[in-house]
């Protein structure tokens, strides 16, 4: 079981390969990945050194190219592949079937991976994915169950990655359209989720209201743990007239404790999110993950690890993985 | 109207709180060379934050560590990062971004040892203004390996080893004191605080009242309207 984890610094680079990443993924500091946010990521050269310091140690660098490109301007997106094959990296990921077909026609023996912002979550159009562009391995959307990743896993002829720690992005990935309704911004086409151009955060009466673009998203009263500032984890005040969530509470995905479980699924690697963290984050899930896998992957019990600390409204749920509704 | 000036909580109880005190007769303009120095250290040692820092267009943070009677005035300008340190008496002066919290907390963040996201969720730190602003100086600062013993004890190389010895026991104290202080916070503070959040969520109620009542003020006025409208329907 491949660990991959996030970086948005070289910083956090070196505090992932540290804690017992087997693969970091990381982003160019640009519009071509979906963690776009001012003063993280990597420019080349520092994406040179990232990767020479992961090969030194034996370790891989990813490089996230996941965004669509817009139409009329492709350049970024065609220089952020040529960037990466030219520095070496071990695989790119990618979401749109331009960008693919470019990287499989110009840089053939690159690795590719389907990003989640792809959402494929069926074996077709996993393998049409594989027909067409070679990919070898799928990132899947936060959306499946452990059985359903198992079967799915029996069909298709590709790697499979799956979230196993981070935000809760409670849509289908890649199709939600909350933050461009309320920004005019989305992860697709901008690299971000409720971009903290449009991000708002007022201290009244001990209470902390958050906003975005022109709504309120929340009001955490004293000494409520706080979330993040998007529409999904909205507490909103409707019909009843008392404030409740709509779709989801501030809440982090953590799978750990079903690690045999999605091992025994066939699930080839766990990915961490949080590029947009600190390496105190990154150091402190990583080596948390390490312990765990290790202890998973030689059948003994999964230790307890407590992340209450790093979690959003610092509480977590093992979301889709375990839900047993359709 | 919200007061710009006021304090927007009952500071932290920690072992800054009463070093603040000790501190108070120091006057901030002379704290001014000690921020400047370690500004310029930090530039030496450590470029890249202030080259991703340089995205930003003429920028004033205004860094309150809630336990002190400082704060810090950082600007960014025509890609070159200021700061001052000022009293808490002083004018408050024009800031796009605050960012507030306990000092340990904000020298933690500093140094990479704790998560900004984790404090922020735990409420520990506030910020307000321009979030934008602030992620990009959060980002910035946490790209690089910041060490404080390396930033305060650089110029005499020769006394560095004592120095570092020295640091990380004064730092093991301040961890411990830290502890203490949660623990003497929990027991002194507590009835304070419930009491201050029944006050504060009286005010709630009364707020939530008065929007019911303009609402249905707002509904009397609509039929009254009605009502004084000349029987006879549609002309
Ligand atoms: S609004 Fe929520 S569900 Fe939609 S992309 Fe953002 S995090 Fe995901």
């Amino acid at each position: 079981m491949e660990l991959v984890c996030p970086a948005g610094t070289p910083a956090s680079l070196r505090a992932a390969l540290d804690a017992g990443a087997d693969v970091v993924y990381v982003g160019f500091r640009d519009e071509t990945n979906a963690r776009n946010f001012p003063g993280l990521n990597f420019s080349p050269e520092e994406l040179e050194e990232g990767v020479k310091k992961a090969h030194d140690m034996g370790r891989q660098v990813y490089v996230a190219i996941n965004t669509y490109p817009q139409a009329g301007n492709l350049d970024p997106w065609y220089r952020a592949v040529d960037a990466a094959a030219r520095i070496g990296v071990d695989a790119v990921i990618l979401a749109d079937v331009g960008l693919l077909d470019y990287a499989k026609r110009h840089h053939p023996s690159l690795r590719r991976h389907l990003s989640v912002q792809a959402s494929a979550s069926n074996p077709e159009a996993i393998n049409f994915y594989r027909s067409a562009f070679d990919v070898q391995r799928v990132v899947l959307p936060r959306v499946l169950t452990v059985r359903e990743i198992a079967e799915l896993i029996t069909e298709i002829d590709v790697e499979t990655e799956v979230f196993a720690f981070g935000g809760m992005c409670v849509m289908a990935e890649g199709r939600c359209s909350l933050s461009s309704y309320a920004t005019g911004k989305s992860p697709n086409m901008n690299g971000v989720c409720s971009p903290a151009s449009h991000v708002e955060y007022e201290q009244r009466r001990g209470k902390l209201v958050s906003r975005l673009g022109e709504f309120t998203i929340n009001s955490f009263p004293n000494e409520e743990a706080a979330g993040y500032p998007t529409l999904c984890k909205g507490r909103f005040i409707g019909h009843t007239g008392d404030p409740s969530y709509l779709f989801e509470e501030p809440t982090s995905l953590n799978v750990m404790m079903m690690l045999p479980e999605l091992i025994q699924a066939g699930v080839k690697a766990l990915k961490i999110e949080g590029r947009q963290r600190g390496k105190a984050y990154v150091h402190q899930v990583v080596s948390g993950y390490r312990h765990a896998i290790d202890a998973a992957m030689k059948g003994e019990p999964v230790p307890f690890m407590d992340m209450g600390n790093i979690t959003e409204g610092t509480r977590s749920t093992a979301g889709a993985y375990e839900k047993n509704w359709r | 109207m919200h007061d710009k000036n006021a304090p927007s909580s009952v500071p932290p109880f920690t072992p800054m709180l009463f070093a603040g005190f000790m501190m108070r007769p120091v006057p901030a303009f002379s704290l001014n060379p000690v921020a400047k120095y370690v500004l310029v250290r930090m530039k030496k040692l450590y470029p890249e934050i202030f080259s991703r820092l340089a995205i930003l267009e003429n920028v004033n943070f205004l860094i309150n560590p809630t336990d002190l009677h400082y704060r810090f005035y950082l600007s960014v300008k025509e890609r070159e990062t200021h700061i001052d340190v000022l009293g808490n008496d002083a004018e408050r002066p024009e800031a796009q971004a605050t960012i507030s919290g306990p000092m340990v907390d904000l020298l933690k963040l500093m140094e990479g040892r704790v998560d900004g996201d984790a404090l922020f969720f735990s409420r520990t730190l506030n910020i307000e203004g321009d979030t934008e602003a602030v992620l990009t100086l959060r980002n910035a600062v946490d790209s690089a390996d910041v060490r404080l013993v390396d930033v305060l004890g650089g110029p005499v190389p020769f006394i560095k080893p004592g120095f570092t010895t020295f640091f990380s026991k004064v730092n093991s104290l301040g961890e411990s004191l830290e502890k203490d202080f949660r623990t003497a916070q929990r027991s002194i503070l507590f009835p304070i605080m419930r009491h201050v959040s029944e006050i504060d969520k009286e005010l709630d109620r009364s707020e939530d009242r008065m929007r019911k009542i303009d609402k249905e003020l707002v509904k009397i006025k609509t039929s009254l309207k009605k009502l004084q409208q000349p029987a006879g329907g549609v002309r």
